[in-house]
């Protein structure tokens, strides 16, 4: 029998297996990549029966076209108002349904957010590197081969066949607004009180440059105290570098390990997910919040990621 | 936040602050106090020794990091050395950041004691100005020295592994003989392939892996900092001392292929 898998048709060129990334190796220069939206992530697996951060595909503002040359596969596609079919036929986001060989799925564009996710019933049978299969491309680690999805490739699936269930749906998960909220530092010191009370006062507008690694906002310039070169440390997704041209320069999930920018502030881990499906034009605000603040956040965060993955898996209970 | 001269932070500007802002988390003097804790984000700090690149200060940090592996601390997920800091990764659901830093602060030594050298000791064969003669005849032209001189300064010298970083497994080094001090190339070039031996500024480096870089190539050497698939993959380590060994382009054919661990002088207590 041969091995059931998904095949790439026609991927658009984001494609990338994501999970919940790596951890523990940043001491050797790996990064942490996995999936830009964590909430997507757990949903679309949740809605095909898997463990929240299992792997999944994750595509920017559309995904292309798949098949499954399997018995079956059972699929579901979160993270935006993506426009799904298969075979012509409408198969709406954030709900679940069986791929049979032969039908052909298409991931095509939304209107809002960018980052989508395509999840698998048993995931993907890829290796574990460094503890993950997020593919990190610039250094080539994890997923497929440590690159993008290409057409023609066959990415290997755990289940042959998709488990005698019934199909899951649910609404999306509303989005919060409001500003992002970031706590000050490591080097707000660099920075004079009007280049921060700037910093926070100011709308920031969403560019084109941007990617799994980082993203550059456009907006006023702050102003350096002490020059715009630190000596390099450590850095995590989620810190906001002020790079020589006084704009910031968000780090996101595939950024290195240590880097050279005074970093103003560090977006906490519950708003990085929203500040990576802002699309080129959108505007965003930030909020400085205290470290207890942002712990009893991130707790509020594990939990809905929890409760929305249960309501997605059709565990009842109230709404979120 | 602070002022560009020391002031205190404008507590009206920004009123959220004043949580961060206990005298332990984080000193309001006019200098910053070493060491110093700066949160980064909601799971993670950096603590901070001094605003300088220096092997005591490193030494320091080293220490550090050996005290938290060692410590049974609660909810450490990752720590990563730097030149003059230490970046800790924590899960706030296991120890908040008040416990953290109450329980790190027994680990900071003032005055590092003699601590025993664990850092391991390598001999590196380089193959001087090659392939990049240009390289090697540029940074002669910058220094004002002849290749002799460039060679016997770089592999007469002990270089300390103050971090892994910028991509998997690149030791950046310290202890670069002041003559050899260049300044970057004005532009980066791509694909510099693995293992060259690499300088700018006071410091160098061995490329891993194909990468784009400004740095300046000194030669070449057999020995690769990063193997991917390997049981263990990366070569190097912070703390890890480099001493460089001039070849011919003979003997680095020669010794292509050989495993890292072959070029590993002693291994530490």
């Amino acid at each position: 029998m041969s091995v059931p898998l998904l095949r790439a048709i026609a991927p658009t060129p984001s494609v990338t297996v994501q999970d919940a990334g790596r951890r523990g190796w940043r001491r050797f220069g790996i990064a942490s990549a996995g999936a830009m939206d964590r909430m997507s992530l757990a949903i679309a697996n949740a809605l095909v029966g898997n463990h929240p951060s299992e792997a999944a595909l994750e595509f920017a503002y559309a995904g292309g076209d798949w098949a499954v040359e399997a018995s079956s596969c059972r699929v579901a596609v979160t993270g935006g108002e993506f426009d799904v079919t298969v075979d012509g036929d409408p198969f709406p986001p954030y709900s679940s349904r069986v791929l049979e060989p032969g039908q052909r799925l298409r991931i095509g564009g939304g209107t809002r957010r960018v980052w989508g996710y395509l999840g698998v019933a048993g995931g993907f049978d890829l290796p574990l590197e460094f503890g993950s299969r997020s593919t990190h491309v610039r250094t080539g680690i994890g997923g497929l081969a440590g690159r993008m999805i290409r057409a023609g490739d066959a990415l290997p699936l755990r289940a042959d066949r998709a488990p005698n269930e019934p199909e899951r749906s649910m609404v999306p998960p509303p989005e919060p607004d409001g500003p992002l909220r970031l706590v000050p530092g490591p080097q707000e010191d660099y920075f004079d009180s009007q280049s921060t009370s700037l910093f926070l006062s100011a709308e920031y507008e969403v560019t084109w440059q941007q990617d799994r690694m980082a993203y550059r906002l456009h907006g006023p310039p702050l102003r350096h105290a002490k020059g715009y070169n630190i000596i390099s440390d450590g850095v995590v997704p989620g810190c906001i570098q002020i790079i020589g041209t006084g704009l910031p320069l968000v780090l996101m999930r595939d950024a290195g390990t240590v880097g050279g920018y005074p970093k103003i502030a560090t977006i906490v881990e519950a708003d990085l997910g929203r500040m990576a499906q802002k699309r080129p034009g959108s505007m965003v605000r930030f909020a400085a919040i205290g470290v207890a603040e942002a712990h009893a956040i991130r707790r509020q965060f594990l939990a809905r990621l929890q409760l929305v993955a249960e309501r997605a898996a059709g565990v009842p209970g109230p709404a979120y | 936040m602070r002022t560009a001269d020391g002031d205190p932070y404008r507590l009206d500007v920004c009123p959220r602050f004043r949580d961060i802002l206990t005298d332990r988390i984080r000193p309001t003097g006019r200098k910053p106090i070493y060491p110093r804790f700066a949160p980064v984000g909601d799971s993670a700090l950096t603590v901070e020794f001094d605003d300088a690149i220096d092997p005591k200060i490193n030494a320091r940090v080293q220490a550090l990091d050996r005290a938290i592996a060692v410590s049974n601390l609660p909810g450490i997920v990752e720590t990563v050395p730097s030149f003059r800091s230490l970046t800790i990764l924590y899960e706030p659901e296991a120890i908040d950041l008040e416990s953290l830093t109450e329980k790190l602060l027994p680990l900071l030594d003032d005055e590092p004691r003699a601590l025993p050298v664990v850092g391991r000791s390598w001999t590196i064969p380089v193959a001087y100005g090659f392939p990049d003669a240009d390289d090697l005849r540029e940074i002669c032209e910058l220094t004002g020295l002849s290749r002799d001189e460039v060679e016997g300064l770089h592999s007469g010298a002990e270089h300390l592994v103050f971090l892994i970083g910028f991509v998997p497994g690149m030791p950046i080094l310290g202890g670069l003989p002041e003559p050899l001090h260049v300044p970057r190339r004005p532009e980066p070039r791509p694909d510099i392939p693995a293992g060259r031996v690499m300088i700018a500024g006071m410091q160098g480096q061995i490329v891993p892996m194909p990468m784009l870089t400004g740095w300046r190539s000194l030669g070449q050497t057999p020995v690769r900092p990063y193997e991917p698939g390997a049981a263990n993959p990366f070569l190097f380590r912070a703390g890890d001392r480099i001493r460089f060994r001039p070849i011919g382009v003979r003997e680095l054919d020669a010794l292509a292929g050989v495993p890292g661990g072959h070029f590993l002088n002693s291994r530490a207590a």
